[in-house]
């Protein structure tokens, strides 16, 4: 599939005040047309470079030979051009290179229209040229075209010009008022998709940065043990969830807690977030998990969240060939092991959910992984999940375990993932999370 | 330089690896490959690729069970991301690098072709996002929008998903972007990339720079589609799960008819338990596209691991009937199943 440009609309710049009336309805029901084409096409590019690049690549053939868009960005200005080629050329300079008095800049502090006539052989380092594009790269397919006009638009929202759209084209053809009046109307249109873009980059920002908090981290390789993780939130649009996962400590001694936030999106990824906080910090003075889960229950009783929590803690340090883990749970799903003969196990280990009584206590039991022996633990999304027929169910984990017996933990997981996502289809479904901890040999 | 490897030798070890669920010997061959200079792309075309094609094959040939089958795959994605994380430590795709987003079409579990592709594609200097295994739609919208790539790659293994795909594709276009489709679900010929509205369509990974570069850097919405079936497309892919146990009702009814009936060994019937809703889905994958191969190729397919597992000789035809008579009231569903029916089996 090769690219394809629309063939030039005849007659949409063309001046049409000489012409009947016939002719010139037609005109004006082509340029709505046109208009109609270009705001579905923009409707969804919601990232700037993406809707630039549209924006030029409407413009440049079905309308003019040559464009260039200018947008704002704290103190430097980008450009971004078009020839009729479907060459595109960028450029970005700070705010302070452009010439106060040019076209250009008097476009942007005023929010005018500006025309600049081009004379005859111009070259590339002409005043004019010069005074509506500013980059040296940009100017060289621009003189290559030999414009007559250059017409430079305002790109203003929110009370603000934030940009231009200057464009020109091919030898002998410049503008008259009626086709500037349109190119203003279609600047216009622009104008505030691409500020809504730009107000969307600011927001994504924020966004990106709280968020980042709040999502699973990447977990730390350490000696003699392997980890496996799956997770999958409720609410694909927001990407946050309810369930958590969280692994720190050293080679030596280390914690691994999961843990599900009563509710789902954003709300509960907040309080995921003051829970992970919670442990990391008790951790440092004591990584007993029953002390873990005691402190994290006071935690969240002082705050002002009336939601409940469950979690599991581990506690993991090398003994000999193997691992030594101590499990404490608050109100969560007992975990599964997989053992060297590829027997499955649940370890039976109960609590009261965080959050929920002042005078909870929590007590911890014991667990020895021999090397490629598996302890997998996982929210209640997981049996759960809304199946054609029915849920996933603890029987369905249990069975995929035993069929994939010992082997690599990354397949452990992997084969239950696999598993459940064809179980659960396009179905709405729980946040689900899944770590896996393997002994594995030092290496 | 790098040292001369008879990779036939190479892909037997591995694959030995892979089937007793070794991840760690599987780590240490590719690693040691690695220090003798096979670069990432090189081992992707000669030791994971074709290993994965045994895998495939083997399960097919019921050597190996499904269990099986998805552990080797598991240990290969992990050991592919693992080089992935060692590249990235000793090279980081200059600021500049062209960004592209590589991603599994929704609900598709095939990962390692995905990530095969992203892994070339970092080898040969892009800044790539992979998305991984099923990514769902908003998800990689969202992706799209944050990141502003020059284009999206998107992976279909299975030609049940092909609805899906297209889904995928209008999101994409949507955004402005262009959208490349490759994997197993599309032809070679690029009539069904072509048909779903795909900007381009890669056939292996290793062409798909030169496909990158030629692409425009902005593409309109993708025109709807007019072709007979489009509609019922989403129609029997929306009621597979159901429609697939219509089918294996219909079918157990007529086998016992069969004097062979369903046979001593029951296995079978597990296996197309699962294969299912796939078979359904890829009658829904072949009304999206316009191509009704796609259906006689999955019934092709699904006999050959049916006999395997000693699935009675008159399985494929009892499928092709139980899939018509399942199908009945979608007109052009039903034309197609009796396309794919040989003379003597249509009905009059």
């Amino acid at each position: 599939m090769s690219r394809t440009t629309d063939p030039r609309t005849p007659g949409l710049l063309e001046p049409a005040a000489e012409r009947g009336a016939q002719e010139r309805l037609q005109q004006a029901s082509d340029r709505a047309a046109y208009l109609a084409r270009v705001s579905r096409g923009l409707s969804g590019a919601m990232h700037t470079d993406r809707a630039v690049d549209l924006v030029l690549e409407m413009l440049v053939g079905p309308l003019v030979d040559w464009a260039q868009l200018t947008i704002l960005d704290r103190r430097e200005h980008l450009f971004r051009s078009r020839s009729l080629d479907g060459a595109d050329d960028s450029a970005r300079l700070p705010a302070d290179e452009i010439p106060p008095g040019s076209s250009l800049a008097r476009v942007l502090s005023t929010g005018v229209t500006d025309l600049v006539m081009v004379p005859d052989g111009a070259d590339t380092d002409s005043p004019s040229l010069v005074s509506a594009v500013p980059s040296a790269d940009l100017r060289e397919r621009l003189t290559s075209i030999r414009p007559m006009d250059l017409l430079t638009i305002a790109l203003s929202a929110r009370g603000t010009t934030y940009g231009a759209l200057t464009i020109a084209q091919r030898g002998g053809h410049g503008f008259d008022a009626e086709t500037v009046a349109f190119l203003e109307d279609f600047a216009h249109w622009v104008a505030v998709t691409l500020d809504t873009t730009r107000a969307l980059a600011e927001s994504r920002r924020v966004t990106a940065v709280l968020s980042r908090e709040l999502t699973p981290p990447q977990l730390p390789v350490l000696t003699g043990v392997e980890f496996a993780t799956y997770y999958r939130v409720a609410f694909e649009q927001e990407a946050l969830g309810g369930d958590f996962y969280d692994v720190h400590g050293t080679d030596e001694d280390w914690t691994v807690v999961v843990g599900d936030v009563c509710g789902k999106g954003v709300e509960a990824a907040v309080l995921t977030g003051k829970v992970r906080q919670a442990v990391r910090t008790v951790c440092l003075v004591d990584r007993d998990p029953a002390r873990v889960l005691d402190l994290a229950n006071r935690v969240l009783l002082t705050g002002s969240d009336e939601t409940f929590v469950t979690a599991i803690c581990a506690r993991g340090r090398r003994v000999g060939d193997g691992l030594h883990l101590e499990i404490a749970a608050a109100g969560h799903p007992e975990p599964l092991v997989v053992r060297a003969d590829g027997s499955v196990e649940e370890v039976a280990v109960g609590g009261t959910v965080l959050g929920l009584l002042e005078e909870s206590r929590y007590s911890s039991v014991g667990l020895d992984l021999g090397i490629g022996e598996t302890c997998l633990f996982y929210t209640d999304g997981v049996p759960e999940a809304p199946g054609h027929r029915s849920r996933f169910g603890d029987d369905r984990m249990r069975e995929l375990l035993e069929a994939t017996g010992a082997c690599a933990v990354q397949a452990q997981v992997e084969g239950i993932a696999m598993a459940l996502s064809a179980h659960l289809s396009d179905r709405a479904h729980d946040d689900i999370a899944i770590l896996a901890v393997q002994a594995s040999e030092v290496r | 330089m790098s040292v001369d490897v008879v990779w036939s030798h190479e892909v037997d070890g591995y694959l030995d690896a892979l089937g007793r669920g070794d991840r760690g010997s599987a780590l240490d061959q590719v690693r040691s490959l690695r220090a003798d200079g096979h670069d990432v792309p090189d081992l992707i075309r000669h030791l994971l690729g074709p290993a994965q094609l045994r895998v495939g094959e083997l399960w097919v040939s019921d050597t190996w069970s499904v269990a099986r089958e998805h552990a080797a795959t598991a240990i290969s994605e992990s050991v592919l991301t693992a080089l992935a994380v060692e590249r990235e430590r000793e090279v980081r795709p200059s600021a500049d690098a062209p960004r592209v987003v590589v991603s599994c079409v929704e609900q598709e579990w095939h990962a390692l072709p995905a990530l095969m592709l992203a892994e070339h594609l970092r080898g040969e200097g892009y800044a790539v996002s992979y998305l991984g295994a099923n990514s769902s739609a908003q998800g990689l919208v969202r992706h799209v929008h944050e990141l502003g790539p020059s284009a999206v790659l998107l992976s279909c293994s299975l030609s049940a998903f092909l609805p899906l795909a297209r889904r995928q594709v209008e999101a994409v276009r949507e955004t402005g972007t262009p959208v490349v489709v490759g994997g197993s679900a599309f032809d070679a010929d690029g009539h069904r990339a072509r048909v779903i509205g795909a900007s381009a369509f890669a056939t292996t990974a290793f062409g798909t720079r030169a496909l990158l570069e030629s692409l425009p850097s902005a593409v309109p919405p993708a025109p709807p589609l007019t072709h007979p079936g489009a509609d019922e497309a989403y129609t029997v892919f929306g009621d597979r799960e159901t429609l697939a146990d219509d089918v294996a009702r219909i079918l157990v009814r007529s086998l016992a008819d069969d004097p062979a009936g369903v046979g001593d060994d029951e296995a079978w019937l597990q296996v197309l338990d699962d294969q299912l809703p796939h078979l359904v889905g890829s009658v829904a994958g072949a009304l999206i596209t316009d191509d009704p191969t796609i259906v006689s190729d999955a019934l092709d397919w699904a006999e050959i691991v049916l006999r395997h597992r000693n699935a009675p000789a008159a399985t494929g035809r009892a499928l092709r009937q139980a899939l018509l008579e399942a199908l009945h009231d979608l007109p052009v569903a039903t034309r197609l199943m009796i396309g794919s029916m040989g003379q003597t089996d249509r009905p009059a």
